[in-house]
């Protein structure tokens, strides 16, 4: 893809961000984005701001982004509920007028299953500290040491 | 005998009642972004969890049935429309007496649902649980305390429960209220589709009236939400017809008339046609002035709706059809 600014360039730095429900991203080539900056409401209006890299924000487990959801109108799995849960909430309160769940808890997940999954995505974002922990508290649960 | 053709509640209402549960496996994409492999696992998965109650079901492989018994399966609401067409490995288990149906790996790993002739939330509510209950006995479906059941749309997620029911009102319709009907079902949380779901017409002054709020309501508010705005439905409907019945114009009155006498004696009959004139040979009946089977009706439209009538022509299926109502209504 040709950076989005000096059409020439590959576009290497990718950004994007969600404000007010409203998704946007931006492909621009190192140099443009050195040049310029960007971050905040319009792209080429802040072009004076330092520059900012920001990493994308995906599902830890199916590595899916929030343009999977554009594009299908569905999640790609069950834990993209957690991960895009910021604007997930404001979408489901517009379409569903509530964002939690009520009633029938008979399939929650026990604490254990809660843990492990914390701990996976630990391990996928490289908090080794918060993974120790976890494993501690998993263990602990488990009757362990 | 099927159970669309049994005598339900409500009958001069509605066609029939059905629950439907949307549920997903953990540890699964859903089959949105699944690969056919995964897709054949989530199906093995299913097998197993079924394998108490297997017997009672038979399964439909979507790859394996020709496109003319995807087509009676859509017709019966047993099967989505396009549930066949899919890289996806899919089936259906189908109870003998075609009152549930389990899709496998339509919009979400599994999809309960359950069928009742007439107004019946409660039966099918109930029937639906229990199979629930049987699968998350054996499988871990996806859940959060905050979302609850993970669906792969979140239009569907919380309870995952979608209760809905066929209804014919042709008297709010010809009176113009449509629009109301609409606004009303919205504000309760509810919503009114045409017969084969999203998107779709309503011919014939068939809707399908569904809760489409799913999330921060429990399956019991859901459920006397739709029964409390059901039931006023059903009163305005009544309250028309017997304004109908006493003040009927001569227009609608040729109306009914020709459309009991064409069920019974034309010679090609199209299924829009026959949606149509149902409705109003229907009407006709339930306001006494004209006399004609509503129970063998309601059975014709299945099985002469245009896969279920065999697999023909387009014109042999509108001079068969003509033949059958001929034939079963004429005595």
């Amino acid at each position: 893809m040709l950076c989005q600014r000096c059409k020439t360039n590959m576009a290497t730095v990718h950004y994007s961000e969600t404000v007010n429900g409203e998704h946007r991203e931006y492909y621009l080539c190192p140099s443009c984005a050195a040049m310029e900056g960007f971050a905040g409401d319009s792209l080429f209006s802040l072009f004076s701001m330092p520059y900012k890299t920001t990493q994308k924000l995906h599902c830890p487990t199916c590595g899916s982004t929030l343009d999977f959801y554009d594009t299908h109108g569905r999640f790609a799995c069950p834990d993209c509920y957690n991960a895009f849960s910021d604007s997930l909430d404001q979408m489901l309160l517009k379409m569903q007028g509530a964002d939690r769940h009520k009633g029938d808890m008979s399939s929650a997940p026990s604490e254990i299953d809660t843990l492990k999954t914390k701990l996976k995505q630990a391990i996928e974002v490289e908090n080794f500290e918060e993974a120790a922990r976890l494993r501690d508290e998993i263990k602990k649960l488990e009757g362990g040491e | 005998m099927s159970w669309y053709s049994t005598k339900g509640n409500k009958d001069e209402f509605v066609f029939s009642t059905r629950a439907r549960l949307a549920r997903n496996i953990t540890g699964f994409k859903f089959p949105s972004a699944m690969t056919p492999e995964e897709s054949n696992s989530v199906l093995s998965e299913v097998i197993d969890a079924l394998e108490p109650i297997i017997s009672e079901y038979e399964m439909y492989d979507m790859a394996e049935i020709t496109p003319q018994k995807a087509g009676e399966l859509t017709e019966k609401h047993l099967i989505s429309p396009n549930f066949k067409n899919s890289t996806l490995k899919r089936a259906a288990f189908i109870s003998k007496d075609e009152t549930v149906s389990i899709m496998v790996n339509e919009e979400d790993h599994v999809r309960i649902q359950c069928f009742s002739a007439g107004l019946n939330p409660k039966e099918v509510l109930d029937k639906a649980n229990k199979i629930d209950i049987l699968l998350r006995e054996r499988l871990k479906f996806a859940f959060s305390e905050k979302y609850g059941y993970l669906t792969s749309c979140p239009t569907n997620c919380g309870t995952g429960l979608r209760l809905s029911a066929m209804v014919h009102l042709p008297a709010l319709t010809l009176s113009g209220a449509e629009g109301r009907l609409l606004r009303e079902s919205a504000k309760q949380g509810m919503t009114v589709r045409g017969m084969y779901g999203e998107g779709s017409k309503a011919p014939g002054h068939i809707y399908q009236i569904s809760n489409q709020v799913t999330l921060g309501v429990t399956a019991n508010d859901i459920y006397e939400k739709f029964c409390n705005l059901l039931q006023s439905i059903f009163d305005a409907e009544q309250s028309i017809r017997d304004n109908i019945k006493k003040n009927i114009s001569p227009e609608l009155y040729d109306k009914i008339y020709r459309a009991a006498a064409c069920l019974k004696g034309a010679y090609l009959m199209s299924s829009s046609e026959f949606l149509s004139l149902q409705s109003f040979a229907r009407l006709g009946s339930y306001i006494g002035i004209c006399d004609i089977d509503v129970e063998k009706l309601k059975k014709l439209w299945i099985e002469t709706s245009p896969c279920n009538i065999g697999d023909l022509t387009p014109q042999e299926r509108d001079t068969k059809r003509a033949e059958i109502l001929r034939r079963e209504l004429a005595s």
